[in-house]
């Protein structure tokens, strides 16, 4: 195949053009004319955007041109596969807006005082693995943000972790569009940490943590008027049968979700519907699944969980320093969050409350147990402001 | 006997979902329209569901409903188109009576019924409305709730506003948008590539006050020591080289800011104070840290 460097491509209205850059290739994205978006986020007329060897779709609502720039070589070589495509199901996501939209007006009409009503949209995405739920989760939340809302990121998907490292579950604001090139802001997230990466393991403590979280955002939520109103967008891990519906049921109750997106499963739509049926407050609504989505299979999976690892201490584009450390074992106290799979589940209570702190993450590189010490990648210079560690069986191996 | 109790049970859910249809909500009409293309077996169960319904609902949640009715006819057609029909005429002049001031809507809506219902319930509907056939122009106008699109298992709701709202208010914070996304990209490339790191995640605290996006809400650990530091220290004495109750020698450590040699975590003792531990006024002591 000949080498190119740019591409161009005219998009009619509401279709979208399907990226896929391999790993390890960058392409560069520029909007020649009308608009576009990716995941919700506008791109600017002119001013290009880095993709780095992920699976992306740019959306038209009135139609655009775009160009695809090579920052290597060969711009074919870089890309895996470019295709437009004309069945999506936007027309259904920005209904879902739509009918949020009407959701948070209500709460904003609640009035200037904090009260019951002024809770805006509960949003709940579930789903199995693979049919869209991250890419909803940003469209909704940029949408939102564009209509001048602050709506609260949820990634309750410990196995991928879109907002952090995998092994946690955590919080963000939105307040601007999401960074297309940085993902999520990193500025403010609140973490818990939960240190596996299936729910399984310890359910009690994941169980837990969703409850620390529904309470801290009901504090915030009574101080800040406008995240109230703006509501939550919660995404979910792909677990949906046996112990994960349980969790997705305590889920639901905690953080007190009001609508409910099932994405591409009609018995789990169904089973749902039927569970919801009781509480007159809760909407479930089913949703079809974008043809764009790439279904991971395991190894795709790991990797994808290895580069969330690498790019929590490195940054997307490389840009972070992390720093290495040593220090002397005596001056940490090292303890492992539910003790594997065995341990008795009447001792969790105990220390719990004590560790469900939000805190940092370290990747411990090496331990000598001759001098005693523990060498660790942390991802900023200076002391580890505090003495507890807390072991995962997240393992990962970055180059 | 299992089909027909299992029914029952759908027909009474999806009762129940009616009631929610108050308001002209794509999301529930789509999802009303849908659970009625999976049950076609029971059309007729269903159309009669919808006008029982549309004859008890109150005034305001009538037209939403008929926007679903609209819906399900257009989407999935037979054999629900059959359905309505045989009482549709009836139960529009009901609401026509009951909301005058939703005429134009319905009219509207008539005119988009053309061809998709028999011509004899189109002439029935007609006269219930009080319109001679030549008084509907023939109209090329759009359904005001949906476009027809055959046999798709979601309609295409007409998302226009929606849309045109997006892009208005979107066009109007753009600029502020992408003064944001400049300005943090001048801060990446300013810091340069060695001094970027990650910060320390926040406490639930600094998380609740910090709701903007600003960087230096993680809390900086340096600081704080440093400044615990040169308060807690005396400048060094030389008649005094241990702490007057202990006896423990003191550190001496060189404060740039006052660019003195001083004892770390050291305190004087005046008046009151050296009385209350029985030492001579100006005594050095050493303070245990908090």
């Amino acid at each position: 195949m000949a080498t190119s460097t740019s591409r161009t491509f005219q998009l009619p209205a509401t279709e979208e053009l399907r990226l896929e850059v391999r790993q390890g290739h960058t392409i560069l994205i520029k909007l020649l004319d009308g608009t576009a978006e990716i995941f919700g986020t506008e791109l600017y007329l002119g001013t290009p955007i880095e993709l780095h060897g992920q699976k992306t779709a740019v959306y038209t609502w009135h139609g655009c041109k775009l160009e695809l720039l090579a920052s290597g070589s060969d711009l074919n070589e870089a890309l895996e596969s470019v295709y437009p495509a004309g069945e999506t199901p936007m027309q259904e996501y920005v209904n879902v807006h739509s009918l949020l939209e009407q959701r948070r007006a209500t709460a904003k009409e609640a009035g200037p005082v904090y009260s019951a009503r002024s809770e805006g949209p509960r949003t709940l995405l579930v789903g199995p693995t693979d049919v869209g739920k991250s890419s909803l989760c940003k469209i909704l939340c940029n949408y939102a943000v564009r209509m001048q809302w602050s709506p609260t990121m949820i990634d309750l998907d410990i196995g991928q972790g879109a907002i952090t490292a995998p092994g946690s579950i955590g919080a963000t604001p939105i307040e601007a569009p999401l960074d297309i090139e940085e993902g999520p802001p990193l500025e403010v997230p609140l973490i818990y940490y939960y240190g596996h990466v299936t729910p399984s393991v310890n359910p009690d403590l994941y169980r837990h943590l969703v409850e620390c979280l529904a309470a801290l955002l009901k504090r915030r939520h009574s101080m800040n008027l406008d995240a109230a109103n703006s509501g939550l967008v919660i995404n979910t891990m792909g677990w949906v049968t046996d112990l994960g519906l349980d969790l997705l049921y305590h889920t639901i109750k905690a953080l007190q979700v009001d609508v409910i997106l099932v994405l591409g499963d009609d018995k789990l739509y169904n089973t749902l519907h039927q569970h919801c049926r009781q509480s007159r407050n809760v909407t479930v609504f089913r949703l079809p699944k974008s043809g764009g989505v790439v279904v991971r299979d395991p190894t795709l999976r790991k990797t994808s969980r290895t580069n969330r690892v690498r790019e929590y201490f490195y940054g997307p584009r490389n840009r972070l320093r992390p720093h290495s450390q040593t220090v002397s074992l005596r001056e940490l106290s090292i303890y492992r969050i539910g003790g594997g799979p065995q341990a008795p589940s009447s001792a969790l209570p105990i220390g719990m409350k004590a560790f469900s702190e939000p805190l940092r993450f370290l990747y411990v590189t090496d331990v000598d147990p001759v001098r005693q010490t523990v060498t660790y990648l942390a991802p900023c210079l200076g002391p580890v402001p505090g003495k507890y560690l807390l072991l995962g069986s997240l393992k990962v191996m970055m180059q | 006997m299992t089909d027909l109790s299992q029914y029952k049970g759908f027909i009474e859910q999806y009762m129940v979902e009616l009631k929610e249809l108050t308001f002209n909500s794509k999301p529930i009409i789509n999802n009303l329209t849908m659970l009625a293309e999976e049950h076609r077996n029971i059309a007729p169960s269903i159309a009669a569901a919808i006008e029982h319904h549309l004859s008890s609902c109150p005034p305001a949640s009538k037209l939403p409903v008929l926007y679903l009715l609209d819906s399900i006819a257009k989407n999935v057609r037979e054999p629900f188109v059959s359905a309505f029909a045989r009482n549709l005429p009836e139960v529009f002049s009901q609401i026509w009576t009951a909301l005058p001031q939703a005429h134009p809507q319905l009219l509207k809506l008539l005119n988009t019924w053309t061809g998709l219902f028999p011509g004899g319930t189109l002439a029935a509907l007609r006269r219930s409305v009080g319109q001679p056939e030549a008084a509907l122009r023939p109209s090329s106008a759009p359904a005001p709730g949906y476009q027809a699109r055959p046999c798709k298992m979601i309609i295409q709701a007409d998302s226009t506003l929606t849309v045109a709202k997006l892009v208005e208010s979107s066009t109007a914070l753009r600029a502020k948008h992408l003064d944001q996304w400049y300005l943090k990209q001048r801060r990446l490339k300013d810091a340069g590539a060695a001094n970027q790191s990650q910060h320390w995640f926040v406490d639930e605290n600094t998380w609740l006050r910090g709701t903007t996006t600003d960087a230096k809400a993680a809390p900086d650990f340096y600081e704080e020591d440093q400044e615990d530091e040169a308060e807690a220290s005396e400048p060094v004495d030389d008649s005094q080289p241990n702490c007057g109750l202990s006896g423990e020698k003191f550190d001496i450590f060189w404060d740039d800011e006052s660019e003195q040699w001083r004892y770390r975590d050291a305190k004087r003792l005046l008046g009151p104070e050296a009385v209350k531990y029985g030492v001579a006024d100006g005594t050095l002591v050493k303070r245990s840290r908090q």
